[in-house]
């Protein structure tokens, strides 16, 4: 079953073209790894995805719901977890899983059960009623990403999924993320760790200045790369 | 210190460079050079109309300097009540974060200070004296009123740039304290007067001299608390605000965040409680409070421009009255409905599914507390334009049950426009706000047009729909 589909995307900012013809389609259990140098398009794909960035031409489709005829309950279908966390600075960590749990229509006691294992997970169990002001850095990061984990949703887009997190939280994360896979999330994720590719990712897509220029499988991109390297 | 003048003078220099580069660049895309000539032209024009108009108002003139003569002390307190309440998100001083970065290097941030307190202390002479210059040249006040007028802003403005800055740096209870003694003081000087105990000259005297002595006291301490990365951000924010640049490039700014006042209220005890999760109006509302919050100088502005609206027109007979209030309430509606966008604007709030129905109806909360004193604002002006009769109860309720379905159509075409990128409203929908306007006209002229009004109310608040998909 297609948990995504871009057809044909095209963003503009100005005269500048960010996004060129951008097409693939994901499946439920997919996992996809978006790839390429900074400013190749990555993040720019994800915000449109999302409809952070409006696109000028194109359809985006998350279980054949229309990104442009029926938003909100297109919003219901993914959850984000951004390269920087953006958290509100007037609501405290329980506030957030709160907001996320509502927002995604999540019962009170399966919300509690999760963040509070998650919590405990991640260490930041003593840190539930404290502002994201007075959290580290890698503390925020944490804290939207277990957020964004909360909800069970067809498709989970992940914004360099392991940037400021520490080594344990990688470890947590990874497992979490394959877990989810395995019960039929898909994950469209963008990185630059390419050595976690294969654990996570079933495919990659490669863009070059917002366009597509290679798309496959990961084992085939490993062999790839390999090759380039010998 | 020769050594951190000559580098402030290249970090400005620098910055008035790229300003100028930004401004030739935003007036480049709006102005060629046949524009510009015509804009010359017309601002000499506009000038000499206006002071051609200006002389005309001679009596009235003469009447505001009799009357302020005896309020003078006023300036003083209103300049002082300023720069506290500008103190929440302005320090005043401009130590940004070029300057702050350079104490980091070998200068010291206390010379920093200093000379930069010493440009804010020319700046606002330079910009004081320009304006009371204008003054005297445009308007027919006497020589001796503007410069009586002149001095005293002049001593008042220095003399609050420090506490402006050490205010800035304070927050808590003791900020609140601050607050509340400043206004016992106000109100204990204006009975002084208003008893003449002490002439008003001596008032402004004793007010200047305190404060004055208040340098002294917080002179020493302007460092104590000073939160230099914060001071630096905000510095920013106010140095790069470039608004014509903004306006003509499209560029969106992050809001200022603001500390104080709010901060002590969110930060306190009870708001760091989890939310009752089966309440998610609570949790909605804490989120538009801060929008609101963040956009606080657009709420007041739409405020003062519905009473204004409305006032103004009230003394000018029932048909400009009339065009006035239904003016007013469609400028309300439209500006209300864009207030209510900023927040969708959040990354946090704009990542996350939107419980429309919850966030409506919590945005509408603070509607229905703005109706209050919009009810009071229309009374009063009614009052003003057809007298004391029962009559302006009725009226007063229509308006605002108007505004209420209004907003609430506004509000409604905006969420269906979030959910379909193409949706347009109904002619259906386009026709009865048209014919609410229309009627709400009328009724100013004709009472017995209520009626139709309210009937049109109820046909309002019964056909409008929410987006199909919540």
């Amino acid at each position: 079953m297609t948990v995504l589909k871009l057809a044909n995307v095209h963003v503009e900012i100005g005269r500048e073209t960010l996004l060129n013809d951008i097409s693939f389609e994901m499946s439920e259990g997919e996992s996809i790894a978006l790839i390429g140098h900074n400013g190749a398009g990555k993040s720019t794909l994800m915000k449109t995805i999302i409809g952070m960035q409006q696109k000028k031409e194109g359809t985006i489709h998350i279980h054949n719901r229309d990104q442009d005829i029926d938003y909100l309950a297109y919003k219901k279908l993914f959850s984000y977890i951004p390269e920087e966390p953006f958290l509100l600075p007037e609501l405290t960590v329980m506030q957030h899983v709160q907001l996320y749990g509502k927002s995604y229509e999540m019962e009170e006691s399966s919300l509690l059960t999760r963040a509070e294992e998650w919590l405990q997970l991640f260490e930041i169990e003593d840190k539930m009623n404290e502002y994201p002001e007075s959290l580290s850095k890698g503390m925020r990061q944490k804290v939207q990403t277990i957020c964004a984990l909360l909800p069970d949703v067809p498709l989970l887009l992940i914004d360099e999924p392991f940037v400021g997190l520490d080594v344990h939280a990688i470890t947590q994360l990874e497992e979490i993320l394959i877990q989810k896979i395995r019960s039929g999330t898909s994950i469209l994720l963008t990185t630059h760790q390419l050595e976690r590719l294969d654990r996570l990712a079933t495919s990659y897509v490669m863009l070059k200045k917002g366009l597509i220029i290679e798309q496959g499988d990961v084992q085939q991109f490993k062999g790839l790369s390999r090759r380039m390297e010998e | 210190m020769k050594r951190t003048v000559a580098i402030l003078r290249f970090i400005r220099k620098n910055r008035s460079q790229k300003k100028r580069k930004l401004y030739r660049f935003a007036f480049g895309v709006a102005l060629d050079k046949t524009i510009s000539v015509y804009l010359g032209l017309f601002t000499i024009l506009f000038l000499i109309i206006l002071y051609d108009q200006l002389q005309q108002f001679e009596p009235i003139f003469h009447q505001i300097e009799s009357l302020t003569e005896n309020r003078l002390s006023w300036i003083v307190i209103g300049l002082i009540a300023g720069a506290l309440v500008l103190s929440n998100e302005d320090p005043a001083i401009r130590i940004t974060s070029a300057e702050y970065k350079l104490s980091t290097l070998s200068y010291s941030i206390k010379h920093i200070w200093k000379l930069l307190f010493l440009e804010k202390m020319i700046r606002s002479m330079i910009n004081i004296t320009a304006f009371f210059s204008l003054l005297l040249i445009f308007t027919p006040f006497s020589y001796v009123f503007v410069i009586k007028l002149f001095i005293i802003t002049l001593v008042s403005t220095l003399l609050v740039i420090l506490p402006q800055w050490y205010f800035h740096s304070l927050h808590g209870l003791k900020r609140w304290i601050i607050y509340f003694l400043g206004l016992i003081l106000i109100a204990i000087s204006r009975l002084i007067v208003i008893t003449e105990v002490v002439p008003e000259e001596w008032m402004i005297s004793i007010i200047l001299v305190m404060l004055l002595i208040f340098q002294f006291y917080i002179y020493p301490k302007r460092f104590k608390k000073a939160s230099w990365t914060q001071i630096a951000e905000r510095n920013d924010q106010k140095v790069w605000n470039m608004m014509i640049v903004r306006f003509m490039s499209d560029t969106k700014t992050k809001p200022v965040q603001r500390k104080s006042a709010w901060k002590d209220i969110y930060q306190h005890v009870y708001m760091k409680k989890p939310f009752r999760y089966s309440k998610a109006s609570h949790m909605y509302r804490r989120i538009w409070l801060k929008g609101l919050q963040d956009h606080i100088e657009y709420v007041i502005m739409i405020l003062i421009y519905f009473a204004i609206c409305v006032f103004l027109t009230s003394f000018k007979g029932e048909l400009v009255q009339g065009l006035g209030i239904v003016g007013a309430m469609f400028m309300y509606v439209k500006l209300v409905g864009s207030l209510f966008v900023t927040v969708f604007q959040y990354p946090l709030v704009h990542s996350i599914p939107w419980n429309m129905r919850n966030l409506k109806s919590s945005y509408m909360f603070f509607v229905y507390c703005s109706s209050v004193l919009l009810f009071i604002v229309m009374a009063i002006a009614l009052w003003i334009g057809k007298g004391f009769t029962l009559n302006i109860l009725w009226y007063s309720i229509c308006f605002v049950l108007a505004l209420y379905v209004l907003v609430d159509f506004q509000l409604t075409h905006h969420l269906k426009r979030f959910n379909n990128r193409w949706y347009t409203a109904t002619a259906y929908e386009q026709l009865l706000v048209l014919a609410l306007y229309a009627s709400l006209f009328i009724s100013v002229l004709n009472v017995k047009f209520l009626f139709c009004s309210f009937l049109i109310i109820l046909i309002g608040k019964y056909k409008k729909k929410l987006p199909i998909n919540n």
